[in-house]
């Protein structure tokens, strides 16, 4: 039986939060989205943010082992992340350096340090979408060469691709430095993030560069999806504690029949429905934290994920609907609360996935 | 009381506790709690369902561990909270159930402690901690259910009595209940909820009948009483008169502590493992989704519980929490046993006449009014926009 991960003093923690509502209050996470949805746009996240969250040594070795003690200080980013709509390439850094350390290879064509702060970036490539390795055929390893494209949410700026890819004995990761792939802009997504189409022209790795010890990848996947549900649920916990927040403002300040709308009982329920939902998410995500040292914690990462995604999902529509036709409209921020809980919910298995994974282990 | 030495440091009381309930628990009262009916409720009608049951009930009694932290004088053991706290850890390892179910230590006593003169708290707070004196509560009326504070009940000043006319209804156990706590109308010339004040009444007083109402279920837990110039002494009135109100808030918080707990989760075996027992293709895809949702749902309203009642122990949450729990643990308990019913239905190895399936149809029927007692849901929500939320 796994012993309970350090679990840190409130004071701790709330030490850490004001650091992180300081960093964060430096960007507007809305109006980032917005300016990220323009054609002319040339960066997908705020630098000095991300200089900011990496100074603070969270950032996993992506040589050592992945300190699992380190989770709650994590989450705490992500909770924070996702209250104040901040974009970050942190979860793709994270599950790189997981895998990295996993798998053992070659960091030859980087600088470990630059990796370690975040200076430089590798992006996990057709990861999120395959972490049972049961579907990467779009990429091919064989014979030392990789090949194929794929679509997705990458940051332009990446240095390097940590691709799994379909190979002769199962599954493989090859680390491919970011010159040799060809990057085509697709658009914006739901959330505002930016798609990609990458394409791996026949490129040749050195052996240091691919991993094609099928168990070994599985096994490091397995860590990846505990690390990301976790972190996700975080993520998709804060966005609903904004989005409630001004939920709750907007019922106390607007006016209706001459009277403030958080008067009627209609939607006083409504909102207290909302809060029931957030309460249960925070408790759940907190007990679930503390259980979690390792990948036996799956369970857990996953019950955290899909409940928090269903009730992020249901309270976002709830607080539009509370909001009325303002809600409605790209002017008001809360419809952003909406889309990146649809986008959170789905990143690294939906809900239907994630139950199946928990109807058949048990 | 035994006269036996109670060890004073932590680890000492801890062994001895340890001891004693190796020794003393019978086998018959472990187990989870799955209704408060699991444990006794004495009284002057008391029964008890085993010979288990009675042994362990006289046991604790005779250790004034029935209500270990109340002080000597009123009928507990005087165990400090460290004490208390590692009394009820070591009975909970030992997975014994409680020695008694009483509404008396649940609800009415925190109002005694609060509200009551030490003369009443000596006469009424030792017979509820040796289960002698079984209570009942007589809140809503016939015209006064949610509108609680619209109750009729009238308490006329006469002399050094008050004469009582009026019916309540819902009054669990009523019929095999020795006294009752009132609210009732002692001034209509004010607000109505100003001219409310708390009675205790004997229900062997004169002109008290009661009468057992059938439930959906097929059973009778809560009566109709009916208070037909009944004399009752001044010297019952709990508090001030008018202060009714007030005191009926502080009570209910209680209450939904109790239904919060009374409805929750108590069958720990998961809700997939039942689907997936049944033969396939019983169990279609979508039984085992809503069970699998079902499971995840009832651990984060298990993990709200544990966290609010922390919260609201420590006075980091104020009382009024009480009632997200009550809303969240009760509509959780409907869900568990409509599911549960439900697989009945679909499984090849019950029948409609097994003890098993009538218990569990029983109980998924009383479950309807998990979230209409104590305050509907409607109820919780309205306190909790007002009060957490702090919604005009």
């Amino acid at each position: 039986m796994n012993q309970a991960i350090e679990v840190y003093s409130d004071s701790d923690l709330e030490l850490f939060r004001d650091a992180l509502n300081k960093l964060f209050s430096e960007q507007d996470g809305a109006a980032a989205i917005r300016s990220m949805r323009q054609p002319e746009c040339d960066w997908d996240f705020h630098c000095s943010t991300w200089q900011g969250v990496c100074e603070h040594g969270l950032l996993p070795s992506p040589v050592d082992a992945f300190d699992w003690s380190t989770l709650p200080l994590l989450s705490e980013v992500f909770r924070s992340m996702g209250e104040k709509l901040v974009t970050l390439p942190l979860l793709e850094s994270i599950v790189s350096h997981v895998l990295l350390s996993s798998v053992n290879l070659s960091l030859n064509d980087f600088d470990e340090a630059s990796l370690a702060d975040g200076r430089q970036r590798i992006v996990p490539i057709q990861i999120e979408s395959n972490l049972s390795g049961s579907d990467c055929s779009n990429l091919s390893l064989r014979a030392g060469r990789l090949s194929g494209s794929c679509e997705g949410v990458f940051t332009r700026s990446a240095d390097g691709f940590l691709v799994l890819a379909k190979a002769d004995a199962g599954v493989a990761l090859a680390l491919v430095p970011a010159s040799n792939v060809e990057q085509e802009y697709l658009g914006v997504g739901l959330d505002g993030s930016r798609k990609y189409r990458l394409q791996f022209k026949d490129i040749e790795l050195s052996d240091g560069l691919c991993c094609t010890d099928s168990a070994a990848v599985l096994s490091a996947l397995e860590s990846v999806s505990v690390i990301a549900n976790i972190l996700l649920a975080a993520q998709l916990q804060g966005l609903s504690e904004a989005a409630f927040s001004r939920t709750m403002e907007w019922l106390k300040t607007r006016e209706q029949f001459g009277v403030l709308i958080g008067s009627f009982q209609a939607l006083q329920h409504r909102a207290v429905r909302c809060f029931l939902l957030l309460e249960k998410m925070k408790a759940l995500n907190t007990h679930n934290l503390t259980q979690i040292n390792g990948v036996s914690g799956a369970r857990q990462a996953i019950e955290s994920k899909v409940f928090a995604a269903a009730s992020a999902t249901a309270l976002t529509a709830e607080a539009i609907q509370m909001h009325g036709g303002i809600g409605m409209t790209d002017e008001c921020d809360i419809g952003f609360y909406y889309k990146a809980a649809h986008t959170l919910a789905h990143r690294y298995g939906g809900r239907d996935r994630l139950l199946q994974q928990i109807t058949q282990d048990q | 009381m035994t006269d036996v030495a109670i060890p004073e440091s932590p680890e000492a009381f801890r062994t001895f506790c340890r001891d004693w309930i190796a020794d003393n628990a019978p086998d018959g009262i472990k187990g989870t709690m799955q209704t408060m009916d699991d444990a006794p409720w004495g009284g002057r009608q008391a029964s008890f369902k085993s010979d288990d049951q009675k042994l362990w009930f006289e046991r604790m009694k005779s250790m004034r561990w029935i209500v270990p932290d109340w002080s000597l004088e009123y009928g507990g053991a005087g165990l400090d909270s460290t004490r208390t706290a590692i009394l009820k850890d070591e009975l909970k390892r030992a997975g014994c159930r409680p020695p008694l179910s009483s509404f008396g230590i649940a609800m009415l006593a925190p109002v005694l402690f609060k509200y009551a003169s030490e003369e009443q708290r000596l006469q009424h707070l030792p017979p509820i901690a040796n289960g002698e004196i079984r209570w009942c509560q007589g809140y809503s009326e016939p015209g006064a259910g949610s509108d609680l504070a619209g109750l009729q009940t009238r308490a006329l000043r006469d002399g050094d009595s008050y004469i009582v006319n009026g019916r309540k209804i819902w009054t669990s156990y009523a019929n095999k209940s020795d006294w009752i706590f009132c609210l009732v109308r002692t001034n209509t010339e004010v607000s109505k909820h100003q001219g409310i004040s708390f009675l205790l009444i004997d229900m062997q007083s004169a002109g008290v009948q009661t009468q057992p109402i059938r439930l959906i279920s097929g059973q009778s837990p809560f009566c109709e009483t009916i208070l037909d110039d009944v004399r009752v002494p001044v010297g019952n009135l709990i508090g001030e008169e008018g202060q009714g109100w007030e005191i009926a808030k502080y009570l209910l918080g209680f209450e939904r502590g109790m239904i919060a707990n009374a409805s929750g989760s108590k069958r720990r075996n998961s809700l997939l493992s039942q689907a997936k027992a049944l033969s396939a293709p019983a169990a279609g895809v979508d039984l085992l989704s809503r069970a699998v949702n079902a499971d995840v749902e009832e651990k984060a309203v298990d993990a709200l519980v544990a966290r609010v009642q922390k919260g609201i122990a420590e006075g980091a949450l104020p009382p009024s929490y009480a009632s997200l729990l009550k809303l969240a643990v009760t509509e959780n308990n409907q869900r568990r046993l409509g599911l549960e019913y439900e697989m009945a239905l679909c499984s090849d190895a019950s029948s409609e006449f097994d003890d098993a399936y009538q218990t569990l149809q029983s109980q998924w029927l009383r479950s309807r009014a998990n979230t209409i007692e104590g305050g509907s849901s409607e109820i919780q929500m309205n306190i909790i926009a007002k009060r957490i939320l702090e919604l005009p």
